[in-house]
């Protein structure tokens, strides 16, 4: 982040895929005016160059010259270090000294002034050479042990020792102690000693004395000897990534570390000057003073490519550069400005890329202009724009004041065509299920789902939907894009032994629409098989649970009604008996019987919810059978089994309680839990040792208990979903009775289906009996209520869960009176209900053992079963009491009616108000959101 | 060339994974070469390093297993939790407030977007973003996702095997401990092993080097116990003076929601480091945190003073100048940011309210197109819920409405957009539907007091005082200077008492 961009004075390409590192590069002045820039590349190339800038008139600056490079040179070694230094015995001049792996070579550079206008001619002539025992990492010039006008060579190899020449002689070599990676490594003139930072991650101190006194001999081989000490050292915390000394005048000397996340500046004798913690990752640096004041200026070159220039710890600028620098260092330069004066240009940035790229910059206060890209603008043709606004306006009017909007899947079906078939042929199910029963193989069935589309479609998704305890193999299916004719095949079985309440199999395809993208769903409804769910049995002839179908149509026989079960067992062509067995029914048979003489069809069994499926799939295949004979009917007359749609409720309803109270010791057990887990945390935490207190037998102990509760609550839930299933198949079961009555008109009948749902779900608050309270209470309200009453204004249901089913259950029973009396009419139809006169108290719940003595008061004439007369099994209770219990609630159930507009008032009274203007002091909420510069922003 | 040079070269230069492979032929040579092993823990650590001290955030798990008990009811001033409490702190009305009622700040940072959660169940039921549905997982996860250290691991399984290294004797070695610690810590994110690393190798250097001090520290409130933690950096003070200990004791004390004495700590920092940038960074934030904004623009001045480029100061300065209807200062400072080369949806939307609010209404659209160009799916919420304000501005009530319905199809659980929503209606003469936005932006953001005052007026003309009694009373909790709030509760309770 910077506001300002480095200027380009000056910059040149050194090679090509040559590697350049921080110590590649160096400048010196080598004796003359201005600096050369010494660049040398790991592959061995040497490079001086003597920049100069010649600034035009017309403001521009001439860069780059084929004249500035004095010297290339291709070393048969790869140039690891240059540096210069007084390194010639007997010269005073300055000699180029260049490090490879294996040697250390001196070079001095000779120039021969030319006479021609092309310029001098120089070369290097090497002085001398000194082999290496060990890979070199780097090296330090500088007159050690206070020597004048001479420099001596040191070189840290790359296992921590230290050779020192002296001039073109040998002198002595050390290891350093403690050496894992070497680090750098420079000389402090005033102390005399060298200073490195080591892996240790401290920087320490060795004077030149102690390491010279150190060793025995002088010999290059044996570097034994005392253990040299350090004369101080400053633990800096941190790996270094360059250590530079800069001397002010003589006078004293900064040492300035470049952590990888600090920057230190110590003095020589060991303490902290200043330290800046960097809030970015810096990649090289360069410390100077500026002269007159003596100034500490700090260069560092951030990761992002940006130089920042430092006072101490004070940043004074900052420039983005246009090259990623491995080094940077500044330089004096020759300008010729536009009337031929030669000056000299001090400071000038010069930088070097890891690839080679040389750059000489300035600081400029030229701004790094970000420009933001320019939006795609077209022109507007205004008149258009406010004609197509006006419309789209009046979209959203109408669109906002229609609540519901239908959207028709019509468009959807032109997109894609889906077809599901069933296959009729079953198959040995070989998923896992939970029905154990001996010698029966549970079958599936395959549904093939083919989908033909019409464009391309994507992000299709198929459901098919079965309600347990059928299962599908796999439920939902996924098509990313779906461009031709493609098919999904999913597998229905029975998982789990319960009641079936029905056979549909849903298919809900869902995908976003080419155009628009809007989401479009599609269903599809098919029939499976009955053989996929029953078997055929021998007919039973006695049975707690009696239906009775009337027809005004000859009976058919059963073998014809159900001729996938023809060849089976005793089904033979003239039989007028059958008895099916559910997979894992548990034994109940479900016996269809076909009167002989008159036209009625009867339907028993023990258990009213087995009854439930046999009973649809009956009068289904008889309208099928008879849907060429124009006014066929069929009727049912007998009373509704409103006693075990309670006693199912009640069971349902109990299991939920259950559940519920089981989920809430869940609860509590698991916070039991959590606090021993806290307690035992802090024990641990502590650090004196504490006995446990027993705390892990607790621990364990609630553990223990969390696990019965869940198995409990596994247990629960089985039995809430068989229940689930139960009720489904009664309440299913009841809405059919209720069609075949033929008393109740269409219109209150798809009302009651809507009210009644068959499909049981029970959400973690909402349960069925919510819900279905809530939807009965308002028909009771509305299209069911009692004479003119339907104006008072709708009261809110509360969707609270229930506490009680009593009133429901009046609910219940209420609404299907009303309903087979017809919805706003007052007058009886119902030929039973009058029949019947109320003979018992009233008592919402009938309880067992008030059905003792009642007789079936329907039977099918001409049955060749006998009748169960009595039962003492509530289950077996006769319908019409119920109707008597039914008729004598009734006022009871208008009492509870009565009171709920009491209980809905709670509504605001929405009429005042209205139209006056709105309060100006009305608060409105505004501000800018957050500047979120990418969380870190310690990389600026 | 020497292979271990070039290797030690390109991790100079900062080029990881060719030094990782570099080291990986050498150590194939020569397996026992602890020198090249280093350096390629090194690398690696490198590889995923993240500035642990900014990436900080408190999740459910340490709220729920945190046994440090903390002052519930702290006196005025004291606390992070109770940001109001603070004298002369600015007011809710003019600097909204964000949903841990912290007022709002310049820029997003770690934990200025989660609050601490009371309860392990009160953290789970704590409303989510209608981006995310999981509430703020703990520490130790957020940092794996920052370094992304399971990514880079090994065809050959880990390079370094945490279970079956002998800690004892590489922490007496202390050149290889400490690198080897950073790479436990790291990159395979592993505190416990890390811990034990230190507490030996501290033992080795007979507790002399500040370093593994400051490592046990870290480890320590890595693992939630922040009393040990500030022990060890504490101790690690003594010995030598260092940013990061300062930084990191203060982070210990705003843990334990002790912003005086964090302060105190950052001020003592500032005496051995004077200007030091990321210590009155700190401070500022902190004084941002009690709600203590003219404190807090003046460190973020001082920031700038010794930072000019420092970007959370120039967007906090921006952003007070904003709230202190000086919207042509903030401009100022939003312009030298996107000078600077930020290019985000936020920049250009704070821009566009400047500019609308300082009156230069040709650059607001073009802000906001800018605007709406950058902006993800998170902030394109705000951004139309600006436009907004300026189309209220202009007097544009159905573009207004428009406005905030889109932002309301960015982001569901958009408060503000609600409770302006719902002011709109009203003033269309909805009472209705303005009733159920205000409800709805009530119970999406009990923390703002707007929608709660609107409610209860609104109830109050429609006479239903009873209701109006009970939310105008949620508004005076969420702002309890509120002086219009205050004046309706009086009318009501007058009307009350008359009765």
């Amino acid at each position: 982040m910077s506001l300002f961009k480095a200027r380009d004075l000056w910059c040149a390409q050194c090679g090509d895929n040559e590697t350049f590192d921080q110590a590649s590069i160096f400048t010196a002045n080598l004796g003359s005016r201005y600096d050369k820039i010494i660049v040398g590349s790991h592959s061995g190339y040497l490079r001086v160059f003597e920049p100069s800038v010649e600034l035009l008139e017309d403001g521009t600056i001439n860069g780059n010259k084929p004249t500035d490079l004095v010297i290339e040179m291709h070393l048969p070694q790869p140039v690891l270090q240059i540096s210069a230094g007084k390194l010639v015995s007997g010269s005073q001049n300055e000699h180029l000294s260049v490090l490879h792996p294996r040697s250390v070579a001196v070079y001095s550079l000779v120039t021969k002034a030319g006479a021609a206008e092309h310029g001098d001619q120089s070369r290097l002539v090497l002085a001398y050479e000194h082999q290496l025992r060990r890979s070199a990492f780097c090296m330090v010039l500088g007159p050690f042990g206070g020597v004048n006008g001479r420099d001596f060579l040191c070189v840290q190899s790359l296992d921590g020792t230290l050779s020192f020449f002296e001039q073109e002689t040998f002198s002595f070599i050390r290891f350093l102690p403690g050496f894992l990676l070497p680090g750098p490594l420079v000389f402090l003139p005033h102390t005399d000693s060298f200073l490195t930072v080591t892996s240790n991650w401290h920087a320490e101190t060795y004077r030149y004395q102690v390491l010279a006194e150190a060793g025995g001999t002088s010999d290059e081989e044996s570097a034994s000897g005392r253990k040299v000490t350090t004369e101080w050292s400053y633990n800096i915390g941190e790996a270094a990534l360059d250590v530079v000394a800069v001397t002010w005048a003589n006078s004293y000397c900064d040492i300035l570390v470049l952590g990888e996340r600090n920057l230190f500046c110590l003095k020589d004798n060991g303490t902290l000057k200043f330290m800046k913690r960097l809030e970015y990752k810096p990649c090289c640096f360069h410390p100077y003073f500026i002269e007159p004041d003596g100034r500490l200026m700090v260069l560092i070159v951030s990761e992002t490519n940006t130089l920042l220039v430092y006072e101490h710890t004070k940043l004074l600028w900052s420039a983005q550069l246009f090259v990623a620098p491995v080094a940077v260092t500044r330089a004096t330069f020759e300008v010729i400005n536009s009337s031929q004066q030669k000056l000299s240009m001090k400071g000038v940035l010069v930088l070097l890329s890891d690839q080679g790229e040389l750059q000489c910059s300035y600081l400029g206060t030229e701004p790094s202009l970000f420009m933001a890209p320019p939006l795609e603008i077209h022109a507007i043709d205004y008149e258009q724009a406010g004609k197509e606004l006006s419309e789209l306006q009046k979209v959203i009017k109408t669109y906002t004041k229609r609540s519901t909007a239908s959207l028709t899947s019509t468009a959807a079906e032109q997109e894609v065509k889906v077809s599901v078939s069933v296959n009729s042929q079953l198959e040995p199910c070989p998923f896992p299920h939970s029905i154990d029963e001996e010698g029966v193989e549970i079958p599936m069935c395959r549904v093939s789902v083919e989908l033909v589309p019409h464009s391309p479609l994507s992000k299709v998704q198929v459901s098919v939907i079965v309600q347990p305890p059928l299962t599908v193999s796999q439920v939902s299916h996924t098509i990313s894009s779906l461009c031709e004719r493609s098919s999904i095949i999913a597998y229905v079985y029975m998982e789990q032994s319960c009641d079936i309440p029905t056979l549909d199999v849903r298919v809900i395809t869902s995908y976003m629409a080419s155009t628009g993208g809007f989401p479009r769903v599609l269903h599809n409804v098919a029939q499976l098989p009955l053989k996929l769910v029953a078997l055929f049995t021998a007919p039973a002839k006695e049975a707690d649970f009696k239906v009775t179908l009337n027809t005004n149509q000859p009976v058919v026989s059963l073998s014809q009604l159900f001729p996938e079960f023809v060849g089976e067992g005793v089904l033979s062509g003239t039989s007028n008996a059958a008895g099916f067995q559910y997979y894992g029914g548990r034994g109940s048979t479900v016996t269809v019987l076909a009167a002989k003489s008159s036209q009625r069809y009867r339907l028993q069994c023990d258990t009213l919810p087995s009854l439930c499926l046999l009973t649809s799939q009956l009068v289904q295949r008889l309208n099928r059978h008879f849907s060429r004979h124009e006014g066929f009917t069929c009727s049912y007359s007998s009373s509704l089994p409103l006693h075990e749609l309670f006693s199912e409720i009640g069971t349902h309803f109990f299991f939920r309680e259950k559940a519920r109270k089981i989920q809430e010791e869940l609860g509590q057990r698991t916070t039991q839990f959590r606090v021993i887990q806290r307690r035992l945390l802090a024990k641990f935490k502590d650090k004196t040792p504490t006995p446990l207190t027993n705390l892990d037998m607790l621990l364990k102990e609630a553990y223990q208990q969390i696990l019965a509760s869940t198995d409990e609550m596994e247990e629960i839930q089985q039995a809430l979903l068989r229940s689930r299933c139960q009720l489904g198949c009664v309440t299913r079961l009841i809405l059919l009775m209720m069609r075949l009555m033929n008393t109740v008109s269409e219109e209150d009948y798809s009302d009651l289906q809507a009210a009644l749902p068959s499909t049981v779900y029970d959400a973690e608050e909402q349960g069925w009996e919510e819900v279905t309270d809530a939807a009965l209470s308002h028909l009771l309200r509305t299209s069911l209520a009692k004479g003119s009453k339907t104006s008072q204004h709708l009261a809110q249901i509360a969707l609270e869960p229930m506490k009680d089913i009593t009133r429901f259950k009046k609910h219940i029973s209420a609404v299907l009176d009303r309903i087979s009396k017809g919805s706003n009419k007052a007058e009886r139809k119902d030929n039973v209900g009058e029949l019947l006169k109320p003979v018992k108290s009233v008592s919402p719940i009938p309880e067992a053992g008030e059905g003792g003595h009642d007789e079936e008061p329907v039977v099918p004439v001409g049955s060749q079963y006998g009748e169960r007369a009595v039962s003492a099994n509530p289950r077996g209770r006769s319908a019409a009491l119920l109707k008597a219990h039914r008729a004598a609630q009734m006022p009871v159930t208008n009492d509870g009616l009565t009171s709920h507009p009491e209980a809905g008032v709670v509504t605001l009274k929405t009429d005042q108000g209205q139209k006056e203007p709105s309060d100006p002091q009305v608060a409105l909420i505004e501000g800018p959101s957050d500047v979120s510069p990418s969380a870190d922003d310690d990389i600026w | 060339m020497d292979q271990f040079y070039t290797a030690l070269s390109l991790y100079r230069r900062r080029k990881y994974e060719e030094c990782v492979a570099e080291c990986t032929e050498l150590l194939e040579k020569n397996p026992y070469d602890q020198a090249i092993w280093t350096l390629k823990m090194k690398a690696l650590t490198e590889q995923v390093y993240v500035d642990d001290i900014e990436a900080e955030e408190e999740g459910i798990a340490e709220a729920l297993m945190d046994t440090d008990t903390i002052a519930q009811v702290a006196r005025p001033g004291t606390s992070l939790r109770t940001p109001g409490t603070a004298q002369g702190g600015s007011n809710q009305g003019l600097r909204p407030r964000t949903q841990t009622g912290r007022p709002l700040s310049g820029v997003v940072r770690p934990a200025t977007q989660s609050g601490r959660p009371g309860t392990m169940e009160q953290a789970l039921r704590t409303p989510r973003t209608a981006r995310t549905a999981r509430p703020v997982t703990s520490q130790s996860a957020r940092s794996v996702r920052l370094g992304t250290a399971s990514m880079l691991t090994e065809s050959g399984g880990p390079f370094i095997q945490l279970s079956r290294l002998n800690m004892g004797k590489y922490a007496a070695q202390g050149i290889i401990a400490k690198p080897l610690f950073e790479y436990i810590f790291y990159h395979e994110n592993d505190v416990r092993h890390a811990l034990e690393l230190a507490v030996q190798a501290t033992q080795a250097c007979q507790f002399k080097d500040w370093w593994w001090k400051v490592q046990l520290g870290k480890c320590y409130f890595t693992l939630g116990l922040v009393r040990d933690a500030e022990q060890q950096f504490r101790s690690a003070l003594k010995q030598q003076q260092v940013v990061e200990i300062f930084l990191r004791l203060a982070r210990v004390y705003i843990r334990v929601d002790q912003p005086l004495s964090a302060l105190d700590v950052c001020k003592t920092g500032l005496q051995y480091f004077p200007g030091e940038v990321t210590l009155t960074t700190e401070i500022a934030r902190l004084f941002e945190g009690l709600n203590n904004i003219p404190t807090s623009i003046k460190y973020y001045r001082d920031v700038l003073k010794e930072d000019a480029t420092h970007v959370e100061a120039i967007a906090c300065i921006g952003l007070q100048h904003f709230y202190t209807d000086q919207p042509e200062i903030s401009l100022r400072f939003y312009r030298r940011l996107l000078q600077m080369g930020i290019y985000n949806a936020e920049l250009f939307n704070n821009l566009g309210l400047c500019c609308f609010y300082a009156q230069q209404y040709d650059m607001t659209i073009t802000c906001f197109e800018q605007a709406l160009n950058l902006a993800t799916d998170e902030a394109v919420a705000d951004v139309w819920y600006n436009i907004a304000h300026v189309a209220i501005g202009v007097g544009d009530c159905n573009l207004g409405m428009q406005c905030l319905r889109l932002s309301l199809s960015a982001d569901s659980n958009h408060a503000p957009a609600y409770n302006n929503l719902g002011v709109l209606e009203m003033r269309l003469g909805h009472a209705e539907e303005a009733r159920a936005f205000f409800q709805a932006a009530g119970s999406l953001a009990p923390y703002l007091f707007e929608p709660h005052y609107n409610y209860a007026k609104l109830a109050e003309k429609m006479g239903d005082l009873q209701t109006s009694y009970i939310v105008i009373q949620k508004s005076l909790q969420a702002y309890p200077s509120h002086v219009d709030s205050k004046e309706l509760l009086e009318k009501l309770q007058k009307h009350f008492a008359f009765i």
